[in-house]
């Protein structure tokens, strides 16, 4: 992927030319977070065609919602996660998705995924299961649970029937780990 | 609370994972503008969630990019509100749209609740639907039982008429048997008919006998004869050759019989030049009472 912008811009100049309708900040988030955001896209609806369409559904409502961005409210990355995780689960919970897939839930399709990426995963990208390796599983579904599904810290902690201490702990060691692991792939 | 003790709370990560509420978010908005260590802590976190996400991501299709570029070209370039209706700020929190995918062009983008509130939303809605399809069922269920009802009705209705149909059509068949037979006692060369007249006792009376001369058979069939007392009966008499009266059988009494027309008698005659009817006693007499005599007629 050529990326035209190299350099690091700060996270206000993105926002500031995603304001000013400037075509280049579309590049940037494209290079800096499209991968992460189709991920997790592809994560909730597991059909790639329908994840880039999801994919780029999220870039025409970042661009036209960037007004209301708010950057005392969250990091730029979180904003875009949630519009396309949003996309995407309005998506498999639509008619249309549940009559061309089985897939019935957020969670199960998850899961589901979790399962195909065991069995043929595109290895020239990441080793998912060497990653997966790393995580321990109650780890994994906390992470999971929070980052792809969207659940807040209460409602993992309700659902995973644990104290909220414990989710806040979890979750740190669970990215702690993450972080090592993508240090030394470096 | 010291900033190693902050960045070891976890907090950061939740907050990088959009996972804490709105105060507590706030609170760590604070801490990353004030200390430059928490703030590089929290750009770590988030990339080692964006890589992680990215372990997922399949290869992207050829020209997603310039698709991407394209819908958004597409789009006016100046800031029109008319666009998007949406509040000036919104939390991103509560962020989220509902876009129709297969949509060429952009459509007003509507805005809704959260996961959660749109889950509501979502079963409120079903609630709505449950009760509409439920009251929809019920009237027609209402509507099925009426009819079911009026069918039942016109069901009881054209039993009525086939039974009427059914019993007019076995009197009708009664009648016609006995017409038929009638008409074959009439066409019946062997049978001889007998018009017996009124006697000075009841010179109205009149019965006609038809006796066929090889079955032997009697039929009787009264005209006209005045109602017998309770205690006595009509009796038929064949009178021979000879002139003597012979037995030819007592007479249903009229109502007993139910019906006018022919009736057989159950005596037969092998010879006869005349008959007769008396007035006897119940249950007939050996010999006629001859002026108890009502009606009389030669063969």
């Amino acid at each position: 992927m050529d990326a035209i912008t190299d350099t690091v811009i700060s996270e206000k100049e993105i926002v500031r030319l995603l304001r000013e309708k400037n075509e280049k900040a579309v590049r940037y988030l494209y290079d800096h977070y499209s991968k992460a955001l189709l991920g997790l896209i592809f994560r909730i609806v597991p059909k790639q065609e329908i994840a880039e369409e999801i994919l780029q559904e999220t870039f025409v409502k970042i661009w036209v919602n960037a007004s209301s961005y708010d950057e005392s409210k969250g990091k730029l990355y979180t904003w875009m996660l949630n519009i396309a995780r949003n996309l995407a689960i309005d998506k498999i919970r639509s008619s249309e998705y549940k009559q061309s897939a089985k897939t019935q839930t957020i969670e199960k399709s998850v899961d589901s995924i979790n399962k195909n990426y065991q069995a043929g995963y595109n290895p020239d990208t990441m080793d998912i299961k060497a990653l997966t390796d790393k995580l321990r599983p109650e780890q994994k579904e906390l992470i999971d649970l929070i980052y792809f599904s969207g659940y807040t810290q209460a409602e993992a902690a309700d659902k995973l029937k644990m104290p909220l201490g414990t989710v806040k702990t979890r979750v740190r060691s669970a990215i702690g780990e993450l972080r090592t692991y993508f240090r030394s792939a470096e | 609370m010291n900033v190693d003790q902050y960045i070891s709370s976890g907090v950061l990560e939740l907050y990088a994972l959009h996972a804490l509420s709105p105060e507590e978010m706030r609170k760590v908005e604070d801490m990353v503008a004030q200390n430059q260590r928490i703030k590089d802590e929290l750009d770590a976190i988030q990339q080692g969630l964006i890589k992680y996400a990215e372990a997922y991501a399949p290869d992207a299709s050829e020209g997603l990019y310039d698709k991407i570029l394209s819908r958004i070209s597409e789009l006016p370039k100046a800031e029109e509100p008319a666009q998007v209706i949406a509040p000036p700020i919104i939390p991103m929190n509560v962020e989220k749209a509902v876009i129709m995918p297969e949509k060429k062009e952009e459509t007003p983008i509507s805005y809704s609740e959260p996961k959660v509130r749109s889950m509501n939303t979502g079963y409120w809605m079903a609630v709505a639907a449950s009760i509409i399809l439920l009251l929809v069922s019920g009237s027609l269920n209402l509507y099925q039982y009426n009819q079911n009802n009026d069918i039942k009705g016109q069901l009881v209705a054209m039993q009525k008429e086939k039974d009427a149909i059914a019993s007019n059509n076995n009197t009708l068949k009664a009648r016609f048997d006995e017409t038929a037979s009638e008409l074959n006692l009439y066409t019946d060369p062997h049978n001889k008919m007998v018009m017996m007249k009124g006697m000075p006792i009841s010179p109205a009376s009149e019965v006609m006998v038809m006796w066929n001369t090889k079955s032997n058979n009697v039929f009787v069939d009264v005209h006209r004869l005045p109602a017998p007392p309770d205690n006595m009966q009509y009796q038929l008499w064949a009178i021979d050759q000879y002139g003597k009266p012979v037995d030819a059988g007592l007479l249903t009494p009229l109502r007993e019989r139910g019906k006018t027309g022919m009736e057989q008698m159950n005596k037969k005659i092998a010879n006869a030049i005349a008959f007769a009817i008396t007035l006897e006693p119940k249950g007939g007499s050996i010999s006629p009472t001859i002026d108890k005599m009502y009606v009389k007629g030669g063969v």
